[in-house]
C-alpha cells in the first residue's frame, strides 16, 4: 500500500513535472504567424479610405495597392503600376473633318528638327478635332505649334464658369447633352460646390444666351454665368500608368482603368479624409486606350497630382457597383497580402503567393485588445511579435521584454503660423526673434505624453524632396538683438515695448483642445522670459479657421495632415490670402509666388528637390510660419521575430510593409525596383 | 460507519437540501413553467462541470495522496508543526495561491499556461508528443493549485493528534469561563475579540508587514499587474486572511472543541 501510494505520488509529480518543462521550453517557430496585438478593443473596420488609428491604417497598407507607393527612400516607387509618363494634349476642334485632317498634315509636314525641339510624339484627328501629343507636359511649346495651325483657322474654344448650386448638375449635363448643345459643348466639368465649367466652340455671348435659357425655366435665381477666357486650343496634361501585367483580382478579373475609375468615382463624394483630394478634382477623365494601360486627363498642369496617386488604394470596380451605400464589409484589396478570417476578437491575413508558396510564408494573426490581463499574458510569455504601446494602458506599454521600440512615419504636423500683416508682425526680424526664443525640445514636454518630433521643414520629411534635417537651437540672446534693431527693448520691468507700446501677441487656439492649450502656455512662457505678453485665446473649432482667413490673431497653432504632394502653394501664396485661401499667415511675396507656381509646374521628379529647397529657402527668409513638430507613433517590435530588423533605416520611420521583409524567413535580398523618371 | 446520526451523513443530507431549494427557487424565477426550468437543464454548462469536477476529483486524489506520503514520512516529533502547517495551508487564498504562480510562471519566468495564452499555435502544427504536453499542462496548474489547501487539510485530518495548543484552549474554554457569565455571552465576547485580532491583522497594525497586508482585491487587471511584476508581494497579502482564518477555527474549536 505504502507502494503504490508512493509510486501514484511520484507518477503524478512526474506527469506535471514533464508537462511543465515541456511548456517552459516551448518556443514558437520561425514559420508561425507574426502576431499583431492591436491597439483598441474592436477589430479594425478596414475601410481603406477611413482607417481609425496608425495601426489600421498600416494594416490597409498591407492590404490595398496604390497605383504608386513611396518607397523606404522616399522616392516613388512601382505598385501596381510599372510605369508613368507625363504628356500633354493639345486639342483644336475645326469646322469640318477635312479641315482638321489638313491641319494634321500641315503638322505632320513641318521639319524634322522643329518637330524634335517640339517634343512631338503624335498627331491624329478624331472627326473634326485633333489631337496633338506632346512628350512634355510643359505648354511653352504648345504655343508654337498653337502659331502653324493658326492659318488653318480652328475653332475659338471659350470657358464659361456657371457658380451653380449642387442641385444644377443634372440640368447641366442634360445640356452638354441636349442635340442642340452637344456638338458645341467640348468639355464639362463640376467641382464639389457645384461649381460647373463647360468648354464651348461658341462665343462667349452665344453660350451665355444658350446657358440662361436653358437654365431659365430650372433654375430660380438663375446660377450667375461668368465666361472666363478664349483660347485656340484646350491643353491637357495626360498622365499615363502602365500597369504591371497579370494583376488580377481575387475574382479572376483583371486590374483596369475602370477601377481607378470607380474607385474615385465612389470616393470623391464622400466625405473622407482622402490625402490628394484636391489633385483628384482636378481629374478631366480616365480612359483604357490599351489594355493595361492608365490614362488620366487633367483639367490644368499640376504636377503634385502624380504624388497623390500614392495615397490611393484602388478597388475593385466591380465589388464596388455591387455596393449601396457606405462599406458594410471590408473591401478586398489588390496588396500583396488578403483577409484569411476572422473569429471574435482575432483576424488572419495570408500572403498572396504561387500555389507551392503557400503555406511557407508565415501569416499574420492580429488580436484586439479585449482584455489588459491576455495582453500581459502574451506580452510576458512572447505571444505577440509586434504592438502600439500608444493603444495600451501605460503601465502595460513598459512591460514587454524582449521588444525594441520603433517610430511610424509621421503623419501630422503643426506649425506656428504668424500673423505677417498685422503691424506688430510685419517684420521678418520680429518673427525671427521670437522664433529664435522658442525651444522645441522644451515644448516637447507639452506635447501628449512627450512625443513628437521637433520638425524644422515647410515640406513634410522623408521624402526624396524633403529638406535636410537642420535643426536650430534657440538662441534668446539673438533674439533679444533683432527685436532691438527693430526698436523693442526691454524696459525696467524687463517688458519689450517700442514707443511706450508693449509687444502683447494674441496666440488663437482652437477651443476644447487640451493639448494645443498645453503648447500655447509653454510657448507663452517661452516668450515670457523675452519680455513678451501672450494672451491666449481659444476660439470654438468650428469658427477657427474663419477667425485665421480674417486676421484676427497674431500667432496661431495649426495642425495638418502632412501629405505626400510637394503643393505649397495653398498655403503660401498670395492669391490664396484674405480670405480667399489657406494663406493664413497673409504672405505675400512675387518672388515666392513665383517659386511656388514653378514648384508645382515642375513634372520632372529629379528637379523637385531644389525647386522644393528654393521655396523652403525664402519661406525661412520670410518666416510666415515656424514649423514645430509632427506627430510620433512608437511601434513596439520583438527583436527575435524581426532579426532583419537592425538592417533597416529606422530614422525614416517603419511601416509593418517593412517590418515584414524583416522576418527571418522572408528576407529577401535587397533591390532597389525604384521608378525611373522618364527622359 | 455511516447511519443517521453520523456527521457525513447529515452533510448528505444538507447537500441534497441546497440543491432541492435550488431547483425550487429557480422553479419559482421562471413563474412555474415547468417545461422552460428543464430546457434550463440542457444549457446548462455541463461538460464545463464535468471537467471541474474531473479536476476538483483528481485535486483531492493528488492532496490525499500527497498527505498519506507526508504521514509516512515525516517523523512524529513534527506531527503538531505538520498538523498547524497543514491547517495553515487549508486557509490560505487559493485564488491569492494561483496570482502567485501565475505572477511568477508566466510574469517572471515568461512560460506558458496554455488555457490562458492568448495566442497557440495550432493544434494541428504539433506532434503527438507535444499535444500529450500540451494537453496535460492545460490541466495540471489548476489540479496542483487547488491540491494545495486539500492537501494541508488532508495533512491536518490524517494527523489525529490534539495539538498542545488545542489541548490548551479546550482547558481554558472548560475551566476559566466565569461562572456568572453564560457560555453565549462568553462566546460573543471572544468573537468580538477575535474578531478585532483580525482586523489589526489584515490592517497590518499588529506583526504583519505593510506589504503584506494589501488588500488582495486584486483580482482584476491591478491584481494581475502586481502579482507580474512581484508575486512574492501577492503570496504574503495571502497571510492575514490565512491568519484570520485560522483565528476564527480556532474559535470554533474553543466553543465545541473537537
Amino acid at each position: 500500500m505504502r507502494f503504490v501510494t508512493i509510486s501514484l505520488l511520484l507518477l503524478a509529480l512526474g506527469l506535471g513535472g514533464w508537462s511543465a518543462w515541456h511548456a517552459a521550453q516551448t518556443r514558437r517557430s520561425e514559420t508561425s504567424d507574426v502576431v499583431l496585438l492591436l491597439p483598441g478593443p474592436q477589430l479594425p473596420a478596414l475601410n481603406p479610405f477611413l482607417p481609425a488609428d496608425e495601426a489600421e491604417r498600416q494594416i490597409l497598407d498591407l492590404i490595398h495597392e496604390p497605383l504608386l507607393r513611396i518607397d523606404r527612400e522616399g522616392r516613388l516607387a512601382t505598385a501596381l503600376a510599372e510605369q508613368w509618363t507625363w504628356h500633354q494634349h493639345m486639342t483644336c476642334w475645326f469646322a469640318s473633318t477635312e479641315a482638321a485632317r489638313a491641319a494634321a498634315q500641315e503638322l505632320r509636314e513641318q521639319p524634322v528638327e522643329k518637330r524634335a525641339t517640339w517634343d512631338l510624339e503624335s498627331v491624329a484627328t478624331q472627326g473634326a478635332s485633333l489631337i496633338v501629343r506632346f512628350t512634355r507636359p510643359e505648354s511653352s511649346v504648345a504655343a508654337e505649334v498653337q502659331a502653324v495651325l493658326a492659318a488653318a483657322s480652328p475653332e475659338k474654344l471659350t470657358f464659361i464658369r456657371i457658380h451653380a448650386p449642387p442641385s444644377a448638375r443634372f440640368s447641366l449635363e442634360a445640356f452638354a447633352r441636349h442635340a442642340d448643345h452637344a456638338a458645341s459643348t467640348k468639355r464639362l466639368w463640376f467641382d464639389e460646390d457645384g461649381t460647373c465649367e463647360i468648354v464651348t466652340s461658341r462665343t462667349s455671348l452665344e453660350a451665355q444666351q444658350a446657358l440662361f435659357e436653358w437654365l431659365r425655366p430650372r433654375h430660380s435665381p438663375v446660377p450667375e454665368i461668368v465666361p472666363l477666357t478664349e483660347v485656340a486650343a484646350l491643353l491637357e496634361p495626360v498622365l499615363d500608368f502602365q500597369l504591371k501585367a497579370g494583376l488580377k483580382w481575387d475574382s479572376g478579373e483583371p486590374i483596369s482603368a475602370a477601377d481607378v475609375r470607380a474607385t474615385l468615382a465612389y470616393v470623391m463624394p464622400r466625405p473622407w479624409p482622402l490625402s490628394g483630394r484636391d489633385a483628384f478634382r482636378q481629374i478631366q477623365s480616365i480612359e483604357e486606350p490599351a489594355p493595361g494601360l492608365v490614362r488620366i486627363i487633367y483639367r490644368q498642369a499640376y504636377s503634385p497630382a502624380l504624388a497623390a496617386w500614392t495615397t490611393l488604394p484602388i478597388l475593385s470596380a466591380h465589388w464596388l457597383s455591387e455596393q449601396k451605400g457606405d462599406f458594410t464589409q471590408a473591401p478586398p484589396g489588390a496588396g500583396s497580402w488578403q483577409v484569411d478570417r476572422r473569429e471574435g476578437a482575432r483576424m488572419w491575413l495570408k500572403k498572396r503567393t504561387s500555389g507551392e508558396l503557400q503555406g511557407a510564408v508565415p501569416g499574420i494573426q492580429m488580436c484586439s485588445f479585449t482584455s489588459p490581463q491576455e495582453a500581459r499574458i502574451g506580452l510576458a510569455t512572447k505571444s505577440f511579435d509586434l504592438f502600439w504601446p500608444s493603444g495600451l494602458p501605460r503601465e502595460m506599454s513598459r512591460s514587454g521584454t524582449g521588444f525594441k521600440s520603433v517610430t511610424a512615419p509621421a503623419r501630422h504636423q503643426i506649425m506656428l503660423v504668424w500673423q505677417t500683416a498685422s503691424p506688430l508682425l510685419a517684420e521678418v526680424g520680429v518673427r525671427t526673434a521670437l522664433g529664435l526664443a522658442v525651444d522645441r525640445e522644451a515644448l516637447q514636454a507639452a506635447i501628449p505624453g512627450g512625443l513628437g518630433r521637433a520638425h524644422y521643414s515647410f515640406f513634410p520629411p522623408g521624402f526624396w524632396f524633403s529638406s535636410p534635417h537642420r535643426p536650430s537651437a534657440p538662441d534668446a540672446a539673438a533674439a533679444e538683438k533683432l527685436l532691438s534693431k527693430s526698436g523693442w527693448l526691454k524696459d525696467i520691468q524687463g517688458r519689450v515695448v517700442r514707443g511706450g507700446e508693449e509687444m502683447r501677441l494674441r496666440l488663437v487656439i482652437p477651443d476644447g483642445n487640451a493639448d494645443r492649450e498645453k503648447l500655447g502656455l509653454a510657448l507663452a512662457q517661452q516668450w515670457a522670459k523675452l519680455g513678451v505678453r501672450v494672451d491666449l485665446v481659444q476660439v470654438p473649432p468650428q469658427n477657427y479657421f474663419m477667425e485665421l482667413q480674417d486676421g484676427r490673431f497674431h500667432a496661431s497653432l495649426v495642425g495638418g495632415e502632412l501629405a505626400p504632394g510637394w503643393d505649397m502653394l495653398p498655403f503660401w501664396h498670395s492669391a490664396q490670402s484674405r480670405s480667399r485661401g489657406l494663406n493664413v499667415s497673409q504672405i505675400s511675396d512675387p518672388k515666392l509666388d513665383l517659386l511656388l507656381e514653378a514648384l508645382v509646374a515642375e513634372f520632372d521628379p529629379s528637379r523637385i528637390p531644389n525647386r522644393a529647397a528654393a521655396v523652403e529657402s525664402r519661406l525661412r527668409e520670410l518666416q510666415p510660419a515656424l514649423p514645430l513638430f509632427t506627430d510620433l507613433t512608437e511601434i513596439a517590435v520583438r527583436t527575435d521575430r524581426f532579426p532583419g530588423l537592425q538592417e533597416l533605416d529606422l530614422s525614416r520611420g517603419l511601416i509593418l510593409h517593412d517590418l515584414l521583409s524583416a522576418t527571418s524567413t522572408l528576407a529577401s535580398p535587397k533591390a532597389k525596383l525604384q521608378m525611373l523618371s522618364p527622359k | 460507519m455511516m447511519n443517521w446520526q453520523s456527521a457525513f451523513f447529515r452533510r448528505v443530507v444538507l447537500m441534497t437540501l441546497v440543491v432541492l431549494v435550488g431547483g425550487i427557487a429557480v422553479l419559482c424565477c421562471v413563474g412555474g413553467d415547468l417545461h422552460l426550468w428543464m430546457q434550463s437543464l440542457g444549457v446548462a454548462p455541463w461538460a464545463l462541470a464535468f471537467a471541474t469536477a474531473l479536476r476538483l476529483f483528481a485535486a483531492m486524489a493528488l492532496a490525499v495522496t500527497f498527505a498519506t506520503c507526508l504521514k509516512l514520512l515525516h517523523p512524529p516529533a513534527l506531527r503538531e508543526v505538520t498538523f498547524w502547517l497543514g491547517k495553515a495551508l487549508a486557509f490560505f487564498p487559493v485564488n491569492l495561491l494561483a496570482w502567485s504562480f501565475l505572477g511568477l510562471w508566466i510574469g517572471q519566468l515568461g512560460h506558458p499556461i496554455w488555457t490562458l495564452m492568448p495566442v497557440t499555435e495550432p493544434e494541428s502544427s504539433l506532434s503527438i508528443f507535444e499535444a500529450w504536453a500540451r494537453w496535460t499542462w492545460s490541466w495540471i496548474p489548476v489540479v496542483g493549485l487547488i491540491s494545495v489547501p486539500l492537501t494541508g487539510q488532508c495533512m491536518s485530518l490524517s494527523l489525529t493528534l490534539i495539538s498542545l495548543l488545542l489541548a490548551a484552549v479546550m482547558s481554558v474554554s472548560q475551566t476559566w469561563v466565569p461562572e456568572r457569565m453564560d457560555s453565549k455571552r462568553w462566546a460573543m465576547l471572544l468573537l468580538s475579540s477575535i474578531f478585532k485580532i483580525s482586523a489589526w491583522c489584515l490592517s497590518g497594525y499588529v506583526f504583519i508587514p505593510s506589504l503584506w497586508a494589501k488588500p488582495p482585491s486584486g483580482m482584476g487587471m491591478p491584481g494581475l499587474i502586481s502579482a507580474f511584476d512581484d508575486p512574492a508581494a501577492v503570496l504574503y497579502s495571502g497571510l492575514p486572511w490565512m491568519s484570520a482564518a485560522l483565528f476564527v477555527w480556532a474559535l470554533g474549536h474553543f466553543m465545541r472543541p473537537r
